[in-house]
């Protein structure tokens, strides 16, 4: 298996491979950022207004993931996997939507807040948009952990539970935000005029730490 | 409060209420289906103009079912409300 593509969004900058492939310092929150972010790739899907941040951070990482890689052509719907990590959780919009439900004379809990009230529906956001059935698996841990989602995937490609992942890091609390996403690909499936880094822990690591 | 006024604060409410980003209060025609084929808003909107409704207005829809109804087109949606607010 093969690391064909990563992307990287922190500190207001999109990096594609390790190449910037949006950067501003023209807005420093970051609801513009990702929506500057967003538009800078002249997709058109009004859907991503109505997402929590978590959701939007992903959805944007996944689209410079994506991006002309023609995965759905090349892989059936239901063996393109997901495997995510996150430290935050939904604690965002958790807090959100509890701001709408805890005074008891102003009670109007918000039916679009409380959709994103779970973690893993960044993961289903991609998958709606991709059409991806595949499995998948989101893992709350402390920090990014290269290991555990080595290992995780490994067992999964093993079991013949997918045949092409999408995974890595989304987390989101305030204005620290990091998206750290790979697309790993098995080397029959791709092409040889490139090189790509080999699917393990420590190119995982290597790629996060660049 | 007149259905045309009515009309240009619900175009504004709903635009902010759903997060249509890209739209502004003059590009909903009033007469134009809120879901489906028209301004394509989906079962989450509807919640939310539920929502929408007993928040601003004071007007509870006991069954969601009236939403098909209802929701037809912002006009439908003025007039409802016209006819179903309470006096303050």
């Amino acid at each position: 298996m093969l690391i064909t593509r990563s992307v990287h969004i922190t500190h207001q900058r999109i990096t594609c491979d390790n190449q910037t492939v949006f950067e501003t310092s023209d807005v420093n929150i970051f609801t513009e950022f990702i929506k500057a972010g967003f538009k800078s790739l002249n997709a058109t899907y009004p859907k991503f207004y109505k997402m929590d941040s978590l959701s939007k951070l992903a959805f944007v990482a996944s689209e410079f993931l994506l991006r002309d890689q023609d995965i759905a052509q090349r892989y059936a719907p239901e063996s393109i996997g997901l495997v995510f990590q996150n430290a935050a959780s939904s604690i965002d919009i958790d807090k959100d939507h509890q701001l709408t439900i805890q005074d008891r004379a102003n009670y109007f809990p918000s039916p679009a807040l409380f959709v994103y009230t779970l973690p893993n529906i960044m993961m289903g956001e991609i998958c709606i948009r991709n059409k991806f059935f595949g499995e998948n698996a989101l893992f709350i841990t402390e920090k990014f952990d290269a290991e555990l989602l080595y290992n995780h995937i490994t067992v999964m490609l093993a079991k013949h539970k997918m045949d092409a992942c999408i995974a890595g890091w989304t987390n989101v609390e305030q204005e620290q935000y990091e998206s750290f996403l790979l697309l790993i690909e098995p080397e029959t499936m791709v092409s040889n005029s490139k090189e790509f880094r080999t699917f393990d822990a420590a190119n995982i690591l290597k790629l996060y730490t660049i | 409060m007149e259905e045309k006024e009515l009309i240009d604060k619900l175009r504004k409410e709903i635009i902010q209420q759903l997060n249509l980003e890209d739209m502004n209060p003059e590009d909903i025609d009033p007469d134009l289906a809120l879901f489906g084929e028209g301004l394509g808003l989906d079962s989450i909107d509807a919640l939310e103009i539920i929502v929408l409704l007993e928040k601003n207005y004071g007007i509870k829809i006991e069954d969601p079912k009236q939403g098909k109804t209802i929701f037809a087109s912002i006009r439908v949606l003025a007039n409802y409300i016209l006819t179903h607010q309470k006096p303050q």
